[in-house]
């Protein structure tokens, strides 16, 4: 099954959001 | 989210197809950390951040969802996100949307809260008035219906 694809930088999320016409979702977490 | 939400194949579809997805981990000095959060400091975790591809901010959550409720809340969110684009029909199908497939979701009184906002800019007072009544009937207590129940339609202050 597919995975989501996480960037771990900002600005090629912001670029693939432009190209994509997509909203961008930021998950902000600690390790357990 | 990471054992149980994020493997869910219906999460895990619907997140690729709609959405560009970061993660940061809140115990690292991440370079790009302060244009992720902002002038607001993560007091909790999981903390999700949504932001239109121009990087403006337009809903920030936190804490654990399941997947059902990540789901409902993922449509919300993309109703949110039209609403900022203006592009009413579009909002109004995501937000009705998650009240019709999701009732019982913490984001379904919500969705309808927001849906009321997008049928403001089509049909003004009179469309918030009649979604206000409806929310109301269909979930009469709660913290969105909360938001409207005693506001009388004079007194709405909408922008």
């Amino acid at each position: 099954m597919a995975e989501i694809q996480w960037h771990e930088r900002l600005e090629p999320a912001f670029e693939q959001g432009r190209a994509e016409s997509k909203p961008l979702m930021l998950f902000i977490w600690t390790p357990d | 989210m990471g054992t149980v939400t994020y493997p869910n194949a219906q999460i895990t579809e619907f997140v690729r197809e709609r959405f560009v997805a970061a993660k940061f981990n809140l115990k690292e000095r991440h370079p790009d950390f302060k244009d992720v959060v902002g002038r607001a400091k993560p007091l909790w975790s999981p903390l999700f951040i949504y932001m239109d591809c121009r990087g403006n901010e337009f809903r920030r959550n936190v804490g654990y969802l399941s997947p059902d409720e990540f789901l409902a809340e993922l449509h919300l969110t993309l109703g949110l996100a039209a609403l900022l684009r203006n592009a009413i029909d579009e909002s109004l199908g995501w937000l009705d949307g998650v009240a019709t497939a999701f009732p019982d979701t913490l984001a379904a009184p919500e969705a309808l809260y927001w849906a009321a906002a997008a049928a403001y800019r089509v049909g003004g007072i009179p469309a918030v008035v009649a979604r206000w009544d409806a929310l109301c009937a269909r979930y009469p207590d709660g913290p969105w219906t909360r938001r409207v129940r005693d506001v009388a339609p004079a007194e709405a202050r909408i922008t």
